[in-house]
């Protein structure tokens, strides 16, 4: 593209870990508060090497667990400041209580998760519990299944988050391992570029401004609490506005378009699969196959999550026949979080009432094949031809043992 | 009408910005008994201004006898006063059992 | 003019700095009738003019009755966050400062305090309190120790004395209160080898005001253990806190000492020792030991004991 006003930037081979310290060096926060967990360190390493060589005026706080690392985060953005975390599972896990303190404080903290299943049994592979389960902390979420996505998402966090009409915390989620570990080209931007772009960060009530001393944290009794949170309410909507206005500033910098969920061959398509993040992949190119052979099959990944675009996604999934959605995380005696958003968008905003399937897959890091996604196309295609769901409903993909 | 605010009067974040805004909050009707200040046994050593947890013990500014300006006792502030009655208790003229620098009384209802 | 018929008493130099400061904490707070905590929050700014004062607070008493929105106390920027974490949340506060200055967009002086008390201290923030100290990060943390969760109704705290009834260590057939003697969290403290510790008592606000000078002007992180009566959580009267603390120094419950990088220093010997009978009699907390003797002795022996650590400690480091 001609008419794009950055730098020029570099093809390179990286991990999306790898990715995310990049973005992180290039945007500069004043404070950065992390703690290791595994798949997220090499986005803390990568950075702390950043710090040591003088490549950032980034104050590194090496805190000794998560829960401290996002208390000195919602510390250093009340003090004025843009700050940054990383961290899986566990680590955000034990953050929880400050997840919501961050939101509800108004703190634009930005945070690169590397998605990792929650413990029990332990295991340190890729899926969606930890984010999933955050979903309501208050958190804006974007989904990203590439290196790439990964990097321009966190590129444009902080001008999401830290809008007047935001303020919010941010998360960008990509797939432990799968992306994390894997080595993609992508494009990476110039730094004055990047730097440009997410421009200087406007404190808001800086707590180090002694001339104007605030009280950050009181407690609210109730009278006042619902209002607050009715006012944080007002935030996440305004987020779905500001989260396109961004992406469409980004596509108008660096020339790669994202919006609130992308639509992959979805316009005349019967069967529709719903996925988020490193899957969506694999879906695509299962997709590309069935198309060449005249299968209608379309993809809608997901971005933002949280807030969730319930009315653009009904509309979009108005021409379905049959939806069929993959949840990377089990709402254990409910359908998957991602089945029950998608089954609310499409009840009130789609003009047809296409049949809904959810499945689970891919927790603790199973492999979902090629072979597998065709599976569930013609799982998807039987119940189209019956006209019903049945006892398809809630599957559990390639896991040992009898459907039962 | 209320002087409570709608959502969208409200700083975001439950910030409040005027600082030492409690001082608007009344905690005198907590009170039921009440110190007062005999100033003629006073000797404004400000025991009761630095043992008040309320800052409710108002000082001002006069001469000492030597021509320099210095701290007086003034008065309590019964807005704030919760009657606790530590400066009562600690007071140093009190403690001496002569005279009373501080007397301690029911409150009026 | 005011007429002054008694002689005018001698303010010492430190209330004379203390009285033409401006204070930090505003009347209008909703802590118990007697409360001791606003005697130190009041003197936050009135240590010293040299820099300003940015403070943090765990959850606690001292919070909820501080900042009960609209209304805030704090005259001084201020924030709360939760109970465990204030050390950890000031480490965030204080990084950015650091941050913010090298970076050339910040140029006044600060100082930042961490206040809680002994559950958010002793307790649920230790880990904070100390991945906190051991960062080196430039905070005063000022623990006041009223020995049990008192905000949440008297529950036992590990800064709970021997004996001591609470809601969570009663009295009964098979109980005379909180067993096994306190944590000693001054001492864990001092083994992060901090520049500066102490501990102080709010009967002596002199001693409290060089103390809290001292550990804020100190560059880096230092601690302050504050004993601070809690009214109905020891059951004393509302006018009690004061001389309550007083006696708890006395007998030696709670020696007041200062440890400057490494070297110990006994502010305060009683004249003539007091058993802790006299202190420990005086609280409601405490009352039914009157038929536990053996309780007695051994909350006195520990006192004995410690006491005899202090002094050693200060003859070793002399």
């Amino acid at each position: 593209m001609s008419n794009l006003t950055a730098g020029k930037p570099k093809i390179v081979p990286i991990t999306g870990a790898g990715a995310c310290a990049q973005a992180m060096r290039q945007i500069n926060p004043d404070v950065v508060a992390a703690f290791p967990i595994t798949p997220s360190t090499q986005i803390v390493e990568d950075f702390s090497a950043f710090v040591a060589n003088g490549q950032v005026d980034t104050e590194f706080v090496t805190v000794e667990s998560e829960h401290s690392a996002m208390s000195a985060c919602i510390g250093a953005s009340a003090a004025g400041g843009r700050v940054m975390t990383a961290t899986s599972s566990a680590g955000m896990a034990y953050m929880w209580e400050l997840l919501y303190v961050a939101a509800s404080m108004r703190q634009p903290v930005l945070m690169s998760l590397v998605n990792r299943a929650l413990t029990g049994p332990i295991n340190i592979h890729c899926d969606h519990s930890d984010s999933m389960g955050a979903r309501d902390a208050g958190w804006i979420q974007l989904y990203s299944e590439t290196n790439q996505e990964a990097y321009d998402n966190l590129v444009m966090a902080a001008r999401i988050a830290e809008h007047p009409d935001v303020r919010l915390p941010l998360m960008v989620c990509q797939d432990g391992f799968i992306i994390s570990h894997s080595i993609q080209t992508m494009q990476l931007e110039d730094d004055k570029a990047v730097k440009a772009f997410v421009g200087p960060h406007l404190p808001y009530h800086s707590i180090l401004d002694t001339a104007k001393p605030v009280t950050w944290g009181a407690l609210d009794l109730q009278d006042y609490y619902i209002e607050h949170k009715r006012g944080q309410e007002q935030g996440m909507r305004n987020a779905l506005r500001v989260i396109q206005e961004v992406s469409d500033d980004f596509a108008k910098t660096f020339g790669r378009q994202y919006n609130l969920f992308e639509d992959y061959r979805l316009d005349d398509a019967e069967i529709v699969l719903v996925a988020i993040n490193s899957v969506a992949g694999e879906i695509k190119e299962v997709i590309d196959e069935l198309r060449t052979k005249g299968e209608k099959v379309g993809l809608l990944k997901i971005r933002s999550f949280r807030p969730f675009p319930y009315e653009q996604i009904g509309q979009a999934l108005s021409n379905a026949k049959i939806i069929t959605v993959l949840d990377r995380s089990a709402s254990f005696g409910a359908h998957g979080p991602l089945f029950t958003e998608i089954s609310t968008a499409v009840y009130n905003y789609a003009s047809n009432r296409p049949l809904l399937m959810g499945h689970t897959f891919g927790l603790g890091g199973r492999e979902l094949t090629l072979r597998h996604i065709e599976h569930v196309i013609s799982e998807s295609r039987i119940c189209l031809d019956k006209g019903e769901v049945g006892n398809r409903q809630g599957m559990w993909l390639n896991v040992r043992g009898d459907k039962s | 009408m209320s002087t409570l605010k709608t959502w969208q009067e409200l700083p975001h974040g439950g910030v409040i910005l005027e600082a030492g805004s409690a001082a608007k909050y009344e905690t005198g009707s907590w009170r039921t008994w009440k110190p007062i200040t005999h100033r003629e046994h006073c000797i404004h050593c400000l025991a009761c201004w630095e043992y008040c947890p309320e800052d409710a013990i108002v000082l001002e500014d006069g001469q000492d006898p030597s021509g320099g300006t210095r701290k007086f006792v003034k008065e309590v502030n019964y807005f704030h006063c919760k009657g606790c009655g530590l400066c009562v208790r600690e007071c140093p003229v009190n403690k001496e059992g002569k005279v009373q620098a501080l007397g301690f009384v029911r409150d009026e209802v | 003019m005011i007429e002054t018929t008694p002689a005018l008493a001698e303010l010492s130099p430190e209330t004379k700095l203390m009285c033409e400061r401006p204070g930090t904490f505003s009347g209008g707070h909703r802590m118990c009738a007697g409360c001791p905590t606003g005697l130190f929050t009041k003197m936050l700014t009135r240590v010293s003019d040299e820099y300003e004062i940015v403070a943090g607070n765990a959850t606690g008493c001292l919070e909820v009755a501080s900042s009960i929105f609209p209304y805030s106390s704090w005259q001084i920027p201020w924030i709360h966050t939760a109970f465990e974490n204030a050390s950890a949340m000031m480490s965030g506060v204080e990084a950015c400062y650091r941050s913010l200055v090298r970076q050339g967009k910040m140029r006044k002086k600060l100082k930042f305090v961490v206040m809680g008390g002994d559950g958010g201290t002793y307790d649920i923030g230790l880990q904070s309190l100390s991945g906190a100290m051991e960062r080196g990060h430039d905070l005063t943390y000022i623990c006041y120790d009223n020995g049990a969760y008192m905000n949440t109704g008297v529950q036992r705290s590990s800064a709970t004395p021997l004996g001591a009834a609470t809601t969570t260590t009663p009295v009964g057939s098979e109980s005379s209160g909180r067993k096994g003697n306190r944590k000693d969290l001054t001492k864990i403290m001092l083994a992060h080898n901090l520049g500066y510790v102490a501990q102080a008592s709010i009967h002596d606000i002199h001693d409290l005001f060089r103390k809290m000078k001292k550990a804020i002007d100190h560059d880096g992180p230092s601690f302050i253990n504050l004993l601070s009566p809690c009214i109905p959580g020891w059951k004393i009267d509302a006018d009690m806190a004061v001389e309550s603390a007083r006696e708890g120094v006395e007998c030696n419950f709670w020696p007041l000492f200062e440890v400057e990088n490494g070297k110990f220093t006994i502010n305060y010997r009683p004249t003539a020792k007091k058993p802790v009978t006299d202190w420990v009699f005086s609280q409601g907390r405490f009352k039914h030991l009157k038929k536990h003797p053996e309780v007695i002795a051994a909350f006195q022996a520990e006192v004995d004991k410690q006491w005899a650590w202090l002094e050693m400690e200060e003859a070793r480091t002399k």
